[in-house]
């Protein structure tokens, strides 16, 4: 194998030579930071690259497995965080003027996970200010450098794509991790409301906001679950559960899986080509064995207004201070009017926004009651092509809190080249059934191994 | 996609008072607006108009709670020695 093929080894294949010792560490990282002082500069997808303390971390890491330390799948292997997580000593921007020179105390929850499984943070991903909205301006999308790589998550779905990284992080209020996964064509994982900790990460929305893993493929993702998921008391949305072994899911039957998917109606406004794209990941998942049937999915115009109601409420709430002290510096984006509109919501729109979600919560679950799992687009288009579709199906499940993954479904024919997605959706805290179909589709099926030409 | 639905409490004010209404309710929440940022504000606060209009149709039984719990967390026990 040669150097230049090393960034796109999937975790496991790169764990596997690692943990043999066929890989050091430190051939990989040079490797990955090689080509990132190529590609970087084509798509934009760090805030701040953390080369040196990355190179320090691979050396040690290597010291380590050659003392038989070895700490597990992520020992050793690149990853970047977007660039709301808290990193002690290297600052934390949100890319917003307003925290430009924030270098926080200490680690997130999440970045101290992977710290602690030996994971090489390579840097800080690119998002736009805020994480406020689906772009990430200034990136670019691997697969077509003239559109965007979506966002908020941006930076982390264009480096996986570009081979800048084996692994990241995203955040997902209103579908930043699956959507610009979806428009990179990797894997992302918003997982159960509470299943991995939100704190020192920058907040849109107290009650909406989750942070999952971003890979190439899904037993990668489910591989960083393992690391990612699990109680955190500082975190009071955190659950208390017991946190399976996800690797344990990849590669178990999903013969006779009930998976609903939306009846036509709802799909419309959504590009041809992600309906095309749809339409044979229902074929494959049909060849699979699984038992497919068409669903409603209740009330999406509603969950879409009370999803966007409770999260600019809680972003103006978060925003107070900064609306107070120092409202200039935010940047040219829409984030300083959209919190001074949202501090104009009253609590009692508020509070009817939070009711309405119970009760859209609760006719979910009565979806979901008959069905295993449920397959919906993971956006509505392919990436920078007019934004059309009626329905939001990714926001709903910020609202309802279930676990959606995207993967890749193919490419666009109309524009050429662009890539894809659907999402698996389960019940609360489900990530095994969701990583179980989601591998069998990768396993049947060989989009998720195709790399930009770039 | 909520957009282009008809502003039912809206209907009929004009942007004018809108401004004075969110005049009105930033001062209520203590909130700064120059004549400037009202301008500015005006489109996002029509659009969150329409949010709450689409939510006002959603029947809610009495019984239904906001989606937020309290949780109180039972304190660590006490070391040895200290009261």
């Amino acid at each position: 194998m040669t150097p230049a093929e090393l960034p796109f080894l999937s975790i496991k294949e790169a764990a596997g030579l690692i943990r043999k010792k066929d890989l050091s560490p430190v051939e990989l990282t040079r490797a990955v930071l090689v080509r990132i002082d190529k590609i970087e500069p084509k798509i934009h997808a760090f805030v701040t690259l953390m080369a040196e303390e990355g190179l320090a971390a691979a050396r040690s890491a290597e010291r380590e497995i050659a003392r038989k330390k070895y700490r597990g799948p992520l020992h050793g292997i690149p990853v970047g965080v977007k660039d709301t997580h808290y990193t002690r000593g290297t600052r934390t921007t949100a890319a917003t003027p307003a925290l430009s020179d924030f270098v926080p105390g200490f680690d997130a929850t999440v970045v101290k996970r992977l710290k602690d499984a030996g994971a090489i943070l390579l840097g800080k991903m690119a998002l736009p200010e805020f994480s406020f909205g689906g772009l990430t301006p200034g990136s670019y999308n691997p697969w077509d450098l003239s559109r965007t790589p979506g966002g908020s998550s941006g930076g982390s779905a264009a480096a996986l794509a570009a081979g800048l990284l084996l692994g990241a992080t995203g955040g997902d209020t209103t579908g930043s991790i699956r959507g610009p996964a979806c428009y990179c064509g990797v894997v992302g994982l918003k997982p159960t409301f509470g299943l991995v900790s939100r704190y020192g990460i920058t907040v849109i929305s107290w009650s909406l906001d989750h942070v999952g893993p971003m890979s190439r493929t899904v037993e990668d993702n489910a591989l960083m679950l393992n690391v990612l998921a699990g109680y955190d008391p500082k975190d009071r949305s955190s659950v208390e559960i017991r946190v399976p072994n996800y690797v344990n899911a990849i590669g178990r039957s999903v013969k006779g899986l009930r998976m609903g998917i939306p009846r036509p109606s709802l799909f419309e406004g959504v590009h041809e080509e992600a309906r095309k794209s749809f339409d044979e990941a229902v074929k494959v998942f049909r060849k699979l064995g699984l038992k497919i049937r068409e669903i409603d999915i209740p009330n999406m115009r509603e969950a879409e207004a009370a999803q966007r109601i409770i999260r600019i409420s809680e972003a103006s709430a978060y925003h107070e201070t900064f609306l107070k002290n120092q409202p200039d510096r935010y940047g040219p984006s829409n984030v300083r009017r959209d919190v001074e509109a949202g501090s104009l919501i009253t609590a009692a729109q508020y509070l009817r926004a939070q009711r309405a979600r119970e009760q859209i919560v609760r006719e979910m679950e009565a979806v979901l009651d008959k069905l295993d799992v449920l397959l919906i687009p993971a956006e509505s288009e392919p990436a920078g092509e007019p934004q059309r579709g009626r329905y939001n199906f990714k926001s709903y499940f910020n609202l309802t809190g279930h676990p959606g993954l995207a993967i890749p479904s193919g490419f666009s024919n109309s524009p050429a080249g662009l890539p894809v997605g659907v999402q698996v959706v389960a019940g609360p805290f489900e990530e095994e059934i969701v990583y179980a179909v989601g591998h069998a589709y990768q396993s049947v099926t060989d989009w998720h191994t195709k790399h930009p030409p770039l | 996609m909520l957009e282009g639905r008809v502003l039912y409490m809206l209907r009929g004010v004009s942007d004018q008072e809108l401004k004075e209404i969110i005049r009105t309710l930033a001062r209520a929440a203590d909130l700064d607006l120059s004549d400037e940022r009202i301008e500015i504000v005006l489109p996002q606060f029509k659009t969150q108009m329409e949010w709450i209009e689409t939510l006002k149709s959603f029947r809610l039984p009495l019984e239904a709670e906001p989606a937020i719990v309290f949780q109180p967390k039972r304190r660590a026990p006490k070391k040895k020695g200290s009261r």
